[in-house]
């Protein structure tokens, strides 16, 4: 189907901006824990999207995808790994 | 008037942030360019039984949210299509998740599977496309450095269209969905 310039507006004038926000605390609960298993493996992690600043915090939309994320990736890792660094505590 | 409109709105809007737009194919996978860019790449699940594959190479290990998502239409109610994360330097799935896999997990690589069971099933507003759609919620996955792929299927063979949404929308690649406005916006 070719673009309509509805679509062309929708585009256009429909995006998600909005002012930055702070980073979620459970997202940064997420960035310590995992540095803190990097350490432990002696790897390191592009967190740069999560970090305070980060491309996550850049409007409430973007904010709340990422929050979700860390929340249900640390409710996952608390449920699979018996030994969690302390970092990753609720 | 019409086309001045049309100037004047493309000179005084602010660009909006979001995922590449990308087509994916069952015939064929859908090679990432850009690993650390964001994606949303759209199929059509026509039979129930295909399994869409996407290829990444991160350069390091690379967090980003991950999630599926589906037309909030009644007819798509049932339609929950799963991903997997496999590569190399992924946890070993548990025993459920590796039955749940489409295909044989090749020898030394991990997964992190998302079945997409959350209830109630929760819903989200696409605010280029200004359209709701079904999301699996997103999951916070750190991909290995080197490769790794996605792969979609859908468990209860159900067919209909589906979106994945990789990385945190931070360009404005989103002009490219007007080459397939029905697609992506259904």
């Amino acid at each position: 189907m070719s673009a309509t310039p509805l679509a062309l507006a929708s585009l256009l004038t429909a995006g998600c901006w909005g002012a930055p926000v702070d980073q979620s605390p459970v997202c940064a609960t997420y960035v310590h824990c995992i540095d803190a298993l990097d350490r432990t493996a002696n790897q390191t992690t592009n967190l740069d999207r999560y970090v305070d600043g980060g491309a996550c915090w850049g409007n409430p939309e973007l904010a709340r995808g990422c929050t979700t994320s860390c929340r249900r990736t640390l409710e996952r890792l608390r449920t699979r790994e018996p030994t969690l660094p302390l970092e990753c505590a609720p | 008037m019409k086309r001045l409109s049309l100037v004047l709105l493309m000179v005084l809007a602010r660009p909006a942030l979001a995922h590449t737009p990308g087509k994916l194919l069952a015939s064929s996978p859908y090679l990432v360019a850009n690993p650390a860019d964001s994606y949303a790449l759209f199929g059509v699940f026509k039979t129930g039984h295909e399994r869409f594959v996407v290829q990444l190479s991160h350069v390091e290990r690379f967090a980003a949210p991950v999630e599926i998502f589906v037309p909030h239409v009644d007819a798509l109610r049932a339609h929950r299509p799963a991903y997997a994360v496999v590569g190399p330097g992924l946890p070993a799935p548990d025993a459920a998740e590796l039955a749940a896999l489409p295909a044989p997990l090749p020898i030394g690589w991990g997964a992190v599977v998302e079945s997409n069971q959350v209830s109630p099933r929760p819903v989200f507003f696409e605010s280029i496309m200004r359209r709701f759609f079904w999301t699996s919620e997103s999951l916070a996955i750190v991909f290995p450095q080197g490769p790794s792929e996605i792969w979609v299927w859908s468990p209860e063979h159900t067919t209909g269209k589906f979106g994945l949404g990789f990385g945190v929308e931070e360009g404005g690649g989103y002009l490219a969905a007007l080459d397939d406005w029905s697609l992506y916006a259904y």
